[in-house]
């Protein structure tokens, strides 16, 4: 209700200030006499808008009540290892339409869960060694969706190839988190 | 396929995307003189890229198609940069020669080098921060996740290329219909106060009042644009609603203006006009102001860019930093070539143009870069406005070395936007980063030259080879009269600065408001005739009806190519019958 209410009140304020605007001034003059009614237009507007911010800051505060608690960064890091290396263990025998899926699969159920909430890998980690961390997971994430485009495109060779890339990658990332 | 190498960049992607560029380029350069506002033309490019490379040629993937519309967008963007500053040269040129001063003397030659400049510069400071803002921010560039959408969207090219090839169709008999006059019917108009009348259709029947402007441009690239837009656009119709539904009665009512014809052009001319410019104007500011988050988060990012350089490097799917420093490199020189070029401007102050032009549009391109991937609105017009101010208290008021920059930047920052939506787009179907910035930073200066052309063409279309764009022509060129209004504040002073004042007063409130870009769409409202910004609503609302009706996934697969056609029918066929007006002239 309140958000509503912060729009209608805005938009009072900008019909006051801009219908006061429309009065030509007398000559020599820059301001014409209803100027105060232009001022009293943005001063409502402002209300309104400051108003439109709270509305949206409850909405968040709301709906952060409402979230239920995260999964683990890494946890959600290590449980993608298994999957990956099952793939790329399994892609070559694999049709095109069957890789695709799977890359799809594995994207769905593990990587985006863990891109989720990578940014608590920086908190945790500093951003030095955090950023390190995500930059080569992004690498893992991008080839997997070169996988699955090549796939979708019906080529074999590239699909593999890229599985193979992210692993190689994913192998990087590991190496980081052991350190 | 599958023993064949995977196709990326490809000779077909390449040459697709050029000639694809050249068309979206022109198209949208005309469009934004008609509307005051440009079209990415990524979708429009992934669309038909399917439609050429799959549908046509039968070998297209993903990642080419991805190459084809980096290029195409590339090229439509620095389109755009020019098109919203370089009018409001010839528009101030044409305004002081009305009053006997040709004091404002500009060419071709710097302009084209500051285009190039610019276009180079964008792509190049943005790209070192690619890993900082798509793979460690995630920045959303919501462009850019809709082109990646559509490129995904797979094998459907052919469909989807029938649609827009329908949509070209229809535009292109719609206008020639309208140009034709064969639809007019002036005698209705003037008993019932219905029917249609120089493109517009007339719907008063004598209830409506005049001032309440019952009228609405029978445009289907201005309905398409609204169709593109959907929810995004509702600002810009209301903007037009309160305008002439809600402010025009009260002036009238006030008898601040009077109920005649006269009074109608003294509400819309003397009224509305300069308190929209002045609402585009702190509209924009503001958007400026509220991205401050955002350009604080920019510096964070070259800090940490810094840091972890040569991270996750060990590919060679990122450009080198030696190219990246000699395209800086290059690009400098062609700046201080351009301001040099530029009459009354000294060796001094073109080094001077050169150094804090650069500096300034890295930044600005940083800024945008940020705020298009945050929001996807480009404070464009902010940017540029900022620029041309800046440099012309550093140049002594010289208007035409102040655009050479204001050129630059503008071209820049919509590079350094449209770069980084690629990038992303590039993500999220796995292609090679470097591959995407090769043939950005090799074509996209292209897209400059040709939009100055096609400016300098629709300007030589009206009479007496000149003033074929501006305020009472069928191009209005919005965005250029609005920066032709600071240009003409900053250099004379005589101005409507009252109404000027209170516009950015109330466009710097809108700015502040959560929704994005209000203040600029408003104000942009206030400033055009009515009849566009009632069809571009009625294209809004058409999207939203589809939408709530067929779903998402039936707008993305068969609205977007349709309304992509009728843009490009229609704005293809306003050049060519202007390129034959030219020509029949002549």
């Amino acid at each position: 209700m309140l958000k509503p209410t912060a729009i209608l009140i805005l938009l009072i304020g900008v019909v006051i200030a801009a219908t006061a605007a429309m009065q030509m001034p007398a000559p020599e003059q820059t301001f014409a006499s209803s100027a105060r009614f232009i001022v009293l237009g943005v001063l409502v507007a402002i209300a309104g808008v400051a108003l439109w911010h709270g509305s949206l800051y409850q909405e968040r505060k709301g709906s952060r009540k409402t979230t239920s608690a995260r999964s683990d960064p890494f946890t959600l890091l290590r449980e993608i290892k298994s999957p990956l290396l099952s793939l790329q263990a399994t892609a070559p025998n694999q049709s095109t339409d069957q890789l695709s899926a799977a890359v799809e699969a594995l994207i769905q159920s593990y990587v985006l869960p863990f891109s989720e909430v990578r940014h608590r890998i920086v908190e945790q980690l500093g951003m030095r060694r955090g950023a390190e961390i995500l930059v080569d997971f992004a690498i893992v994430e991008r080839m997997l969706n070169r996988a699955w485009s090549a796939a979708s495109d019906e080529s074999h060779s590239e699909a593999i190839a890229s599985i193979n890339e992210a692993t190689a990658a994913f192998n990087v990332v590991s190496r980081a988190l052991d350190a | 396929m599958s023993q064949e190498q995977y196709r990326e960049l490809t000779v077909a992607a390449v040459v697709l995307g050029i000639i694809q560029g050249i068309i979206l380029n022109v198209a949208f350069v005309y469009a934004a003189l008609k509307l005051g506002f440009s079209i990415g033309g990524s979708t429009v490019a992934a669309i038909m890229g399917y439609a050429i490379l799959r549908g046509v040629m039968r070998k297209g993937t993903m990642v080419e198609n991805n190459i084809n519309q980096t290029i195409a967008s590339g090229m439509n963007t620095a389109g755009t940069g020019i098109v919203f500053t370089v009018p409001a040269l010839f528009l101030l040129q044409a305004s002081q020669a009305a009053q006997g001063n040709d004091s404002l003397q500009f060419s071709f030659l710097p302009l084209a080098i500051a285009g190039i400049a610019g276009a180079i510069l964008g792509v190049v400071v943005i790209i070192p921060l690619r890993k900082q803002m798509i793979e460690l921010d995630r920045l959303r560039f919501p462009s850019g996740v809709a082109t990646a959408t559509i490129i995904r969207a797979g094998s459907t090219g052919l469909d989807k290329a029938i649609l827009l090839g329908a949509g070209v169709l229809i535009s292109v008999i719609w206008k020639l219909l309208l140009e034709s006059g064969w639809l007019n019917s002036p005698t209705m108009v003037a008993n019932w106060g219905f029917g249609i009348q120089s493109e517009e259709l007339h719907f008063g029947f004598g209830i409506i009042p005049d001032y309440c402007a019952p009228v609405v441009y029978l445009s289907l690239m201005n309905m398409a644009a609204g169709m593109l837009a959907g929810r995004g656009g509702i600002p810009f119709f209301l903007g037009g609603a309160i305008a002439w539904w809600v402010i025009s009665p009260a002036t009238v009512g006030l008898g601040w203006a009077p109920a005649t014809e006269q009074g109608i052009t003294l509400i819309g001319g003397q009224m509305l006009r300069p308190i929209g410019i002045g609402v585009i104007i702190g509209g924009a500011l503001m958007g400026v102001v509220m991205s401050i988050p955002a350009i604080r988060a920019a510096f964070a990012t070259l800090a940490s860019a810094t840091k972890t350089a040569g991270v996750g490097g060990r590919r060679s799917d990122e450009m080198s930093m030696w190219t990246i420093a000699w395209g800086t490199g290059a690009a400098i020189l062609l700046f201080f070539l351009a301001s040099r070029m530029t009459e009354g401007v000294t060796t001094g102050q073109a080094i001077i143009s050169a150094i804090v032009g650069t500096l300034w549009l890295g930044l600005a391109a940083l800024i945008v870069a940020q705020a298009t991937g945050l929001t996807d609105i480009s404070p464009m017009s902010g940017m540029a406005l900022i620029s041309v101010t800046l440099m012309m208290f550093l140049l002594n008021k010289n208007v035409a070395a102040a655009m050479v920059v204001g050129v630059a930047v503008c071209v820049a920052i919509g590079q350094g936007a449209d770069m980084m939506q690629d990038l992303k787009t590039g993500f999220m179907i796995g292609a090679r980063p470097i591959k995407q910035q090769i043939v950005q930073f090799a074509t996209t200066w292209i897209g400059a030259i040709i939009a100055l052309v096609v400016v300098y063409v629709l300007w030589a279309g009206g009479e007496g080879d000149q003033n074929g764009f501006g305020p009472g022509t069928a191009l209005p060129a919005p965005q250029g009269g609005a920066l032709m209004g600071i240009l003409e504040a900053v250099s004379q002073g005589d101005v409507p600065l009252g109404k000027y004042v209170a516009g950015s007063a109330i466009g710097a409130v809108l700015g502040a408001a959560p929704l994005s870009g209000m203040g600029v769409l408003v104000g942009l409202a206030m400033y055009l005739p009515f009849s566009i910004t009632l069809g571009y609503g009625l294209g809004c609302f058409t999207q939203m009806i589809v939408q709530r009706i067929k779903g998402s996934t039936f707008c993305e697969e068969k609205l977007v190519p349709l309304a992509a056609g009728l843009i490009v029918g229609e704005a293809l066929t306003g050049v060519i019958l202007t390129a034959i007006k030219i020509y029949s002239n002549k």
